[in-house]
């Protein structure tokens, strides 16, 4: 193990200790850092850098420590090392760029006392004439292989925007279809982008994602201003370079070019930049890159060279896939509100070839139980809470656990209205090729805007429809989308099969009836529904025909006064669907789910809508469900319309005349095997992973 | 001491840093006092960066006090018969040492080891040697070791470098001027120790605990700021007080032995605070090296011996008055008329090999 610390406690320091350990890892070493040393109040996207590689110490025999920003060493970072070290000689290397010869003898000196062994001290400020060593760090080239099929994409970092002009060229590449385009550049230029233009081109900010996550997707960096102060960005084109990328110097006066032999000096202004491109570059990539590739200072920064002793140390193998397993697919359904993006997810993966698939899925406790109880495997993920420090910590965790659930899978299914920093994170970490189910009809007042941003990260966007036309809405556009029908389970239960349950169902309860009601109003967290459901139970009272069966999940809370009521039974259970479709009334919430199981089910029903800002637009669904005569209506404050609304279903024929427009009317086909046959294709890699840097347009026009 | 054809005294220039705290402040103050009954003494302040914005060493302002002198601050020219520069590591942060030495004779007095063990350079010692070469016009020259761990350092440091400076036959020890207090008559196992707060000055915490353990009456350490502020869980039995926060001579009237070890990665050159504590009239144990300097004067210990030390002399009282005024004693020999001889011995009976300019 190489225990990994910084000699400065700045947050640059920690976010350089962050990106040194991402890399040495993604080179195959064993990097780790003390998670005493670096326990500081960080913003989100440096815990999320840091969270994989924290370990306690102290170190074990054999374990070596590397230290960067050695000239920054204060007495808080040595006393970290010195309980890292725990009273036993931990042999270390350190870096730094020293003023003076002094200054490193200073730095050996200290880092002997806190370590007890005397440090290998690397002034890299010895070596400013070999461009290949960092200031505070040493480079590491991490060599990813770049797709050879396919078009080749371009990272523009720190492009000038400011200029409306610069922004019209910009937009003139993304144009292109010789080529894909992508831009790094800071947060608040990132923001001003997407808020004018939107999420067509795909923009990174710097700290979004570690180095090693993005530069296996970048056959040429475009650089538009000196990158030698930003550890992060040397570390980019490190990996660049080792990879067989192309370098392009398009800063003003091409700064970079005149003290960096490995890059190609470009032209300055994005308007110049496409021609130059299509003419000089993308024909001769392969050329250019190896000639990158075997500059001395490549192979130096391949070899780690830059590393010292640590270099010797041995790499550990990667990871090798099985040969002749399964394609494993992992499944993470968020929770959500309800079940639904489980019972979605648990669909298409029944649709799966069991022969040629694995499946696992990654779930939230209150999902465990469902996906469990169809024979899937399932790890749990921890739920958000109000008790963590944090509204992240959660996500912090589910990261850890997803990175080591997805290391060696084949695809990676996503289903979701929002992409958590840990799903986003562990696909590019991992290159995975990963799929986003994704509903759609947000509520107009809904921000997805991180949501849209993230796609960028997906090579498939699977969108079940909705049951009617007027309620699909593009949220973007490109290749990488794929409309299915509405993924559904469709139930029917007619006949004998449905008397014999209803019977059964009398029975178990001890009451006689002659009209079955289920209620389902999801599990209470977008909406307080006890008022609601309590005036169900008072109205159905007033029946004496009526057995109503009020029907949660098994992870629903449950309200004392549900028991209060003779014709009202409590039912928990994974399984609504069998008992709605034996009802002669079903008063549900709107969902994805529940509504299109009831509209394909051929379910008399009564929507109650949920209308929580993040959820769906649920009343849209009921209107073109009412509008079309397939179903009540009732709105959650309409208390005495439901009461008559129920008594037109059950007592005025309404109910019945609700199931013979269902059974004729025309709705699409639904899509769970369309959207399954879709996620075979990625696993099976039949397209390109995750990551093209334009998902937003065709591979090649014209 | 003064000889036939020379001026009646000496021009004796001492060059240093006053600003240094601890044992090379007081080696200079107690040298000041010891020599300006015999010459014609200056004090040369230069103004290092080392210590940029640190105060006055309190002993050598004391001294400048009491024998009515006054610092001179970063002159430009220096001229004097002899020119002692008082620890070169002061200048390891110059780049630069703006001021002309002129001189019969200098010694560069080497109060920082120049290696530390295992053979790391102390501090850059060829940059600070080289200000003071480029600074110095002098007939001859010498580095001045000042206790025998201190001139191995020193004489290895020249071999590997390959200077051409060369030390003086005889070391240029610390004058120890501190008044002896007789030993209790009863010692108990009460234990203490003192030093600046840095990190060289202290040994691995599970080695402290050994050599300050909960079964003593008292361990008091005097300079463990690193100690109070390293986030470790601080053992109850240990009293820790910041540098500069007890009075010295109190807290040496609160224990009975001086339990002295250092980083065993860094040593003492001389070990002032030893001296000061047998002076004090405490029983001192020591690791080999440090102790050398002070021969049988001091208990050398590798650490892990300490109880039983301890235990022998708390149930031997006789035998531990008797060590402890047989290291007074000694002492003697670090006493200012001590070191008049010996700065007498090394300014004019010749220095053997010494480097000469003309």
């Amino acid at each position: 193990m190489i225990w990994c610390d910084t000699g400065g406690g700045e947050v640059a320091h920690i976010e350089d200790l962050a990106v040194f350990v991402a890399q040495l890892n993604a080179a195959g070493f064993a990097a780790a850092m003390d998670a005493r040393a670096v326990a500081g109040p960080w913003g989100r996207s440096l815990q999320f850098d840091l969270a994989p590689w924290l370990r306690e110490g102290p170190a074990a025999p054999g374990d070596r420590l590397a230290v960067i920003a050695a000239q920054q060493l204060g007495e808080a970072r040595l006393a970290g090392m010195r309980h890292l070290a725990g009273g036993a000689g931990l042999a270390c290397t350190a870096f730094g760029s020293f003023a003076s010869r002094q200054a490193a003898i200073g730095a050996q000196a200290r880092l002997a006392f806190a370590l007890g062994c005397e440090p290998d001290v690397i002034d890299l400020a010895t070596h400013h004439d070999q461009k290949w060593l960092g200031f505070d760090a040493p480079r590491i080239g991490v060599a990813r292989p770049l797709p050879e099929d396919g078009v080749p994409s371009v990272l523009l970092v720190g492009p000038p925007l400011q200029d409306p002009r610069d922004g019209a060229a910009l937009i003139g590449l993304s144009l292109m279809s010789s080529l894909r385009i992508a831009v790094l550049t800071d947060g608040k230029t990132k923001q001003a982008w997407t808020e004018a233009q939107g999420h067509a081109i795909p923009f990174y900010q710097y700290g979004e994602v570690p180095p090693a996550s993005i530069a296996h997707r970048v056959h040429a960096l475009a650089l538009f201003e000196p990158f030698q102060k930003s550890y992060r960005l040397q570390s980019l084109r490190a990996n660049v370079a080792v990879s067989g990328g192309v370098l392009l110097d398009c800063a003003q006066g091409h700064p970079i070019a005149a003290e960096d032999e490995a890059f190609v000096r470009a032209p300055v202004d994005l308007a110049g930049l496409g021609a130059f491109l299509a003419s000089e570059i993308l024909p001769n990539l392969a050329r250019i890159g190896a000639h990158v590739r075997g500059a001395a200072q490549t192979r130096r920064l391949a070899r780690h060279d830059a590393l010292g002793p640590l270099a010797g140390l041995t790499a550990l193998e990667p990871d090798a896939a099985p040969a002749g397993e399964p394609a494993r697919i992992v499944f993470m359904p968020t929770n959500g509100v309800g079940l639904g993006h489980a019972q979605r997810c648990r669909l298409v993966a029944g649709e799966l070839p069991a022969a040629r698939y694995a499946t696992d899925f990654a779930v939230f406790p209150s999902c465990m139980g469902l996906v469990r109880s169809y024979g899937f495997d399932a790890a749990p993920l921890v739920s958000r809470s109000p008790l963590h420090s944090h509204p992240h910590q959660n996500d912090l965790v589910n990261y850890l656990r997803l990175r080591s659930l997805t290391r060696s899978a084949d695809a990676f299914v996503f289903d979701g209205g929002y992409v958590f920093d840990s799903v986003y994170r562990t696909i590019l970490e991992h290159r995975l090729r990963a799929v986003w189910i994704r509903r759609g009809l947000w509520q107009k007042t809904q921000d997805n805007g991180i949501a849209l941003d993230r796609e960028k990260a997906f090579a498939r966007v699977i969108v079940p429809a909705e049951a009617f036309a007027e309620l699909n809405r593009p949220y973007s556009r490109g290749p990488q989308l794929r409309d299915v029908g509405p993924i559904v389970q469709g139930l029917r239960l007619e006949g004998a099969a449905r008397a014999r349950l209803r019977d059964e169902i009398g029975t178990r309860y001890g009451t006689a009836f002659r009209h079955l009601v289920v209620s389902q109003l999801g599990a209470g967290v977008a909406a307080d529904r006890h008022a609601q459901l309590q005036a169900i139970c008072a109205m159905l009272e007033r029946r004496t025909d009526v057995l109503h069966l009020l029907v949660i999940w098994p992870t629903a809370t449950v309200e004392a006064g549900w028991f209060c009521w003779q014709r009202s039974r409590v039912v928990r259970t994974l399984h609504a669907a069998v008992l709605a479709a034996a009802a002669d009334l079903c008063i549900s919430a709107a969902g994805y789910n529940s509504f299109h199981e009831a509209i394909y089910g051929g379910w008399p029903t009564i929507f109650l809508p949920q209308t929580g800002a993040f959820m769906d637009d649920q009343m849209a669904r009921c209107r073109a469900a009412a509008e079309r005569g397939l179903a009540g209506f009732v709105e959650p404050q309409e208390a005495l319309k439901l009461e008559r609304t129920v008594a037109r279903m059950l007592d005025d024929g309404a109910g019945a005349e609700t199931v013979r427009r269902l059974t004729s009317e025309a709705l699409p086909a639904p899509g769970n095997t369309d959207a399954a046959r879709l996620i075979e294709e990625i696993a099976d890699g039949r397209q390109p992973k995750s990551g093209d840097l334009r998902p937003d347009r065709t591979a090649r026009r014209g | 001491m003064t000889r036939p054809g020379e001026r009646q005294r000496r021009r004796v220039a001492i060059v240093t840093d006053p600003r240094f705290p601890g044992g090379t402040g007081g080696a200079v103050a107690a040298e000041m006092r010891a020599l300006a009954p015999v010459c014609d003494l200056s004090l040369v302040a230069l103004a290092t960066a080392m210590f940029k914005g640190r105060r006055l060493n309190p002993a050598i302002e004391a001294a400048l006090e009491d024998l009515g002198l006054a610092p001179c601050w970063n002159p430009a020219v220096v001229h004097a018969d002899t020119l002692v520069f008082h620890n070169p590591s002061c200048l390891r942060f110059d780049r630069t040492l703006d001021v002309r030495l002129s001189c019969a004779e200098a010694f560069v007095v080497t109060h920082e080891n120049f290696l530390r063990p295992g053979g790391a350079e102390g501090f850059d010692v060829g940059k600070c040697l080289g200000l003071i070469e480029e600074a110095l016009v002098s007939g001859r020259r010498w580095l001045a070791p000042i206790s025998s761990h201190n001139r191995e350092t020193v004489s290895d440091w020249i071999r590997q470098a390959g200077s051409d400076w060369v030390c003086t036959a005889q070391d240029w020890f610390n004058v120890i001027d501190a008044p002896l207090v007789a030993p209790v008559a009863a010692p108990r196992d009460r234990r203490g120790r003192h030093s600046r707060p840095g990190p060289e000055k202290y040994p691995p915490r599970e080695a402290l605990l050994r050599q300050f353990p909960p079964h003593a009456e008292r361990c008091i350490l005097l300079g463990a700021d690193s100690l109070m502020k390293d986030g470790e869980e601080i053992p109850r039995h240990w009293d820790l007080r910041a540098f500069g926060t007890s009075d010295v001579g109190r807290f040496l009237g609160e224990i009975d032995f001086f339990v002295y070890f250092t980083h065993p990665l860094w040593r003492e050159s001389f070990g002032r605070v030893i001296a000061e504590a047998i002076a004090a009239g405490k029983l001192v144990v020591t690791d080999p090296d440090t102790a050398r300097t002070f021969g049988s004067a001091v208990i050398a210990s590798d650490g892990s011996d300490i109880d039983r030390i301890v235990a022998e002399y708390v149930s031997q009282p006789a035998r531990y008055g008797a060590f402890v005024r047989r290291a007074q004693e000694t002492l003697a020999r670090f006493g200012a008329e001590a070191f008049r001889e010996r700065f007498s011995t090394l300014v004019h009976k010749g220095q053997g090999a010494a480097f000469d300019l003309v």
